[in-house]
């Protein structure tokens, strides 16, 4: 599904990630974990593909095509979907509005017809109640006013309806109270199967238990110097960082 | 000394344009009287190259009066002069007075006491005739009498190339409650507009504007807060394109306790358009209790449109409530980023950010109908 190559990447032209290579087949759970300001949601918005952050050498192959010179919007109506780590705020642009033209967006980019506007309305607040948000929030506007837990759960919302193929989940389970980890991990759960691929970036084990992913990486200086299975998280929650340094 | 003051304050409310641009303000033209049969709907009065030329039938039922205001003057209708008088507290410019002495091109309406209406009432203020090189005046006095509740959109369609030099007065009076929603359409006019408004006992006057598609304005409005209890909300839009010129000065006046002023006014400038935004309110000595508030966003859209923001607070009270923020920016790349990442293209992400800052606007109009039209006519614009 993903093949990242060589990549050394960052923003303008100063470099954040170096040489990192990292494989990721369908179906496949793919965690990476690391010190602050190492490079993680860099790679996120490489790969969502963001103005100003420039693939410098290498190459990033998503279902067996170069995607570095498609735009954020080509690239999700490849099936590339990013839930932010710090989800913006659009006051003025409501939820229901945004969601219903990115979906149609998408169905359009794929020549399929327009979702009816009441199909729509009842998916978003089936949406909305199984992560346990309220179905106010489809008259509010995007993100505006949302808690940091309200954000992150409206992000999912997101990736269900857009129903994407590779998913990066940035510390989706930071600022998520304890149940709330658990509602949303089934969320993520049941919407998986053999044609999708996460990369969840995360600093907590918490969320691992129930996600249960194939393989952990860990970056350090923008690069991944470790890659392993399950018990590299619960190592790395005992011990640190310092070790692998 | 008194006149020295006035004159440096209107100095001041042009300074943001150069009062040559407006050099052809200086010939009136003069109509030719042709005839026109145009069919109003039941609640439009319509003026048709500065004529009143028909009244739906709502008006006749409520008893709305509509008169010359030289000939209301002449038969001393619902004491008028006296009215006319309380303006003249006003300091007007040249433009303004040149208006006021050419009565012929005006009207006066009269909303009776106790008057409630459910339906608005459409000013149609349509101008075929006029030219480039001369100017045309236009005038309307609006009386809302004691207990009225009364609200007007007033619809503008001046055609081709014109000069405009309009003065709009308006008297609310006890109890009252005003809406005027401003709607024109008048590409590569050149207009200058003065609004003068008294806003009398626990009143209440809600402004809305609407500005597009022009090539040179200048206009100004002043409020009056003179009963107590009074109120007024100004709530504006401006969206300059290509090489327009747009400004706008506010001047709201605080003269009694527990008055309140609210006023938001939003600009969107492309292209090489210049708009600005210049407010004052002003709360004087005797205004205790009273509350002002002033807001005030813009958003540029291109390296070459400029937007001048210079709202200000004057108070000479110490018990008052006043806010005021501005704030020019572009477009957020972060929210651009945002919904082109869930498949949005670019041109539309624009598009619905720009949205968010009209329907802001548009939603604080009461009337669901009219909000509606002009959702539609931005979209249109926005988009051409
Ligand atoms: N737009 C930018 N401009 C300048 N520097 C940037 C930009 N984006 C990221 N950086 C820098 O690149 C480095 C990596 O940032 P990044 O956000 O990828 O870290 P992270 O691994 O996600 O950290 P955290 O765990 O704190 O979220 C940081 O030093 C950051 O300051
Ligand atoms: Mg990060």
């Amino acid at each position: 599904m993903l093949k990242i190559k060589n990549l050394t990447a960052g923003v303008d032209d100063k470099n954040i990630l170096n040489n990192i290579n990292l494989n990721i087949n369908s179906g496949e759970f793919h965690v990476i974990m690391g010190t602050n300001g190492t490079g993680k949601s860099t790679l996120g918005n490489i790969l969502a593909g963001k103005d100003n952050y420039n693939v410098h050498s290498g190459d990033i192959v998503y279902k067996d095509k170069s995607i570095i010179n498609l735009s954020p919007d080509e690239r999700a109506h490849e099936g590339i979907f990013m839930s932010f780590q710090y989800p913006v705020s659009i006051p003025g642009v409501n939820t229901m509005h945004f969601l219903r033209t990115a979906v149609n967006s998408i169905r359009k980019s794929k020549k399929q017809d327009e979702i009816e506007p009441g199909d729509f309305i009842k998916l978003f607040k089936e949406k909305l109640e199984l992560i346990g948000l309220k179905s106010e929030f489809s008259k509010r506007s995007v993100n505006d006013g949302f808690s940091g837990g309200e954000k992150k759960r409206f992000e999912i919302i997101q990736m269900l309806l857009l129903n994407p193929d590779l998913i990066i989940l940035d510390e989706t389970d930071s600022g998520l109270d304890i149940d709330a980890i658990r509602i949303v991990s089934n969320g993520i759960n049941a919407f998986r199967n053999k044609n999708k691929s996460f990369i969840l970036i995360t600093h907590y084990n918490r969320i691992l238990n129930y996600l249960k992913p194939d393989f952990i990486h860990v970056m350090l200086n923008g690069t991944i110097v470790k890659s392993g299975g399950r018990e590299l998280a619960v190592e790395l929650e005992e011990k640190g960082y310092e070790w692998i340094k | 000394m008194d006149k020295v003051i006035a004159k440096s304050s209107i100095i001041e409310n042009w300074k943001y344009t150069n009062s040559s641009q407006f050099k052809t303000f200086k010939n009136i033209f003069s109509f030719k009287t042709v005839e026109k049969r145009i069919i109003p709907k039941s609640n439009e009065i319509i003026i048709y190259n500065g004529q009143l030329i028909n009244c739906g039938d709502y008006i006749f039922r409520n008893n709305i009066k509509i008169y010359n205001i030289n000939e209301a003057i002449c038969q001393e209708i619902n004491q008028i002069q006296d009215k006319i008088d309380q303006f003249s507290s006003f300091k007007n410019d040249k433009y303004v007075e040149e208006n006021l002495k050419n009565y012929n091109t005006g009207y006066y309406i009269y909303f009776p006491k106790n008057l409630t209406l459910k339906d608005k009432i459409i000013i149609k203020n349509i101008i075929e005739q006029g030219n480039e090189t001369e100017y045309i005046n236009l005038r309307i006095l609006i009386d809302c009498d004691e207990n009225s509740k009364i609200t007007i959109l007033n619809e503008e369609k001046f055609l081709n190339k014109k000069c405009i030099n309009i003065v709009n007065q308006c008297l609310i009076n006890k109890n009252s409650s005003l809406e005027i929603i401003n709607k024109s359409n008048k590409p590569d006019t050149k207009q200058i507009y003065n609004f003068f408004s008294i806003i009398n006992y626990n009143s209440k006057l809600k402004y809305h504007t609407i500005d597009i598609n022009s090539n040179l304005i200048k206009n100004n409005y002043f409020i009056n807060l003179n009963g107590q209890g009074s109120t007024c909300l100004f709530n504006g839009l401006n969206i300059s394109k290509n090489r327009e010129h747009f400004d706008n000065y506010i001047e709201i006046n605080h003269n009694h306790s527990k008055t309140i002023s609210n006023l938001n006014y939003k600009i969107i400038a492309d292209h090489k358009s210049r708009s600005t935004f210049f407010a004052k309110s002003i709360i004087n000595e005797e205004c205790s209790e009273s509350q002002a508030y002033q807001k005030n966003n813009n958003l540029i859209l291109s390296d070459k449109a400029k937007i001048n923001a210079n709202p200000q607070l004057e108070i000479y009270n110490d018990d008052v409530q006043c806010s005021h923020g501005s704030a020019t920016g572009q477009i957020d790349e972060e929210a651009i980023f945002y919904l082109r990442s869930r498949g949005i293209k670019l041109d539309l992400a624009k598009q619905l950010i720009l949205n968010s800052i009209i329907n802001e606007v548009i939603e604080e109009i009461q009337n669901i109908e009219v909000q509606k039209n002009l959702k539609e006519t931005l979209d249109t614009y926005m988009s051409s």
